[in-house]
């Protein structure tokens, strides 16, 4: 008997949940990340002020628990939540820097054309005037080709 | 002390007494809270280096997890990865990964502990965080613990006639 066939005799029968529980990690990892920064980022601030959860709780006007779910990280927070925590702990939970990815929009192609001209058209619009006589003065559009 | 499949029937962890979680699921829980990895490193500060704070080790130990748990899938799914690829042995009980991690100017707080069976089988036996400025496993607690839970389940294997010929391995997701 091959030493791994001696150690699958002792390997129990019972089926695990490992897998779908590491796949469920990976699919929620982007989320998990930020989510576990911000809980973070709160319990550190709790250290500086000297507060307990629970004196967050309170200014919070929520659970201790809820307040236990935050800090642990995993938590879906709404914006109104985030906005009302960053105030009641005086820092910027929230920063939204907007920059552009490095990662390419999939559906911009870039293709060349053989035969290729324009026309560069200007137009320039000139209101209808109500002169005093209450005639009116038109003007057409002022057409500039390029 | 039991013994379950986790990965494909090539991967495996021990089961403890008293837990509820084989030792895989129970870390990867235990990473995933921040309020335990917060009070650890707080308690732990003494090994943090004095360039890095709280946060950023933090979010080291929040990326690892879910690269342990990435890496993992994809070597047990793919026929042609083997576990030894990931596995290395602990040499030294660790100061030798330790420098490499600092070398390289990243840090890789996660370590998993695992007994070989054969080329593509191992047994997980327990896992720890270890902060990059921890030299040994005997110089913390909670790394003591681990070395202990290594010994004790070779023991264990070692009595039920499974032989362990290069003693003890670390999953590694630096390579």
């Amino acid at each position: 008997m091959t030493n791994k066939e001696k150690f699958l005799n002792l390997v129990s029968k019972e089926e695990t949940k490992t897998v779908e529980r590491a796949k469920a990690r990976i699919a929620k990892k982007a989320y998990t990340k930020i989510s576990n920064k911000i809980a973070i980022a709160i319990l550190t601030r709790l250290d500086e002020l000297k507060w307990k959860q629970k004196d967050l709780a309170e200014k919070m006007e929520v659970s201790p628990q809820q307040v236990n779910k935050w800090v642990k990280g995993n938590e879906n927070f709404t914006l109104d939540t985030l906005a009302k925590l960053s105030q009641v702990l005086g820092v910027e939970l929230i920063n939204v820097l907007v920059k552009p990815t490095k990662q390419k929009a999939e559906e911009v192609k870039v293709t060349s054309s053989d035969d290729y001209s324009f026309t560069n058209v200007n137009k320039v619009v000139k209101p209808i005037i109500t002169m005093s006589d209450d005639s009116l003065y038109e003007n057409n559009y002022n057409t500039l080709t390029a | 002390m039991e013994i379950v499949n986790i990965f494909a029937y090539r991967l495996f962890a021990f089961r403890y007494a008293g837990e509820v979680d084989n030792e895989y699921d129970r870390l990867l829980d235990l990473w995933d809270d921040m309020e335990y990895i917060y009070n650890f490193l707080k308690e732990n500060k003494q090994d943090i280096p004095k360039h890095k704070s709280i946060p950023q080790i933090a979010e080291f130990i929040i990326e690892d997890a879910i690269e342990i748990d990435e890496i993992l899938i994809d070597i047990t799914e793919a026929d042609d990865k083997t576990l030894s690829h990931f596995f290395k042995p602990l040499h030294n009980l660790e100061s030798g990964a330790r420098i490499l991690s600092l070398q390289k100017g990243r840090q890789f707080c996660l370590r998993i502990y695992a007994i070989k069976i054969d080329e593509d089988t191992f047994v997980i036996t327990g896992g720890a965080i270890k902060l990059p400025l921890q030299h040994l496993m005997e110089d913390r607690e909670h790394t003591r613990v681990e070395l202990q839970k290594l010994k004790n389940t070779q023991a264990y294997l070692d009595e039920k006639g499974i032989y362990d010929r290069e003693s003890f391995f670390e999953f590694l997701n630096e390579s």
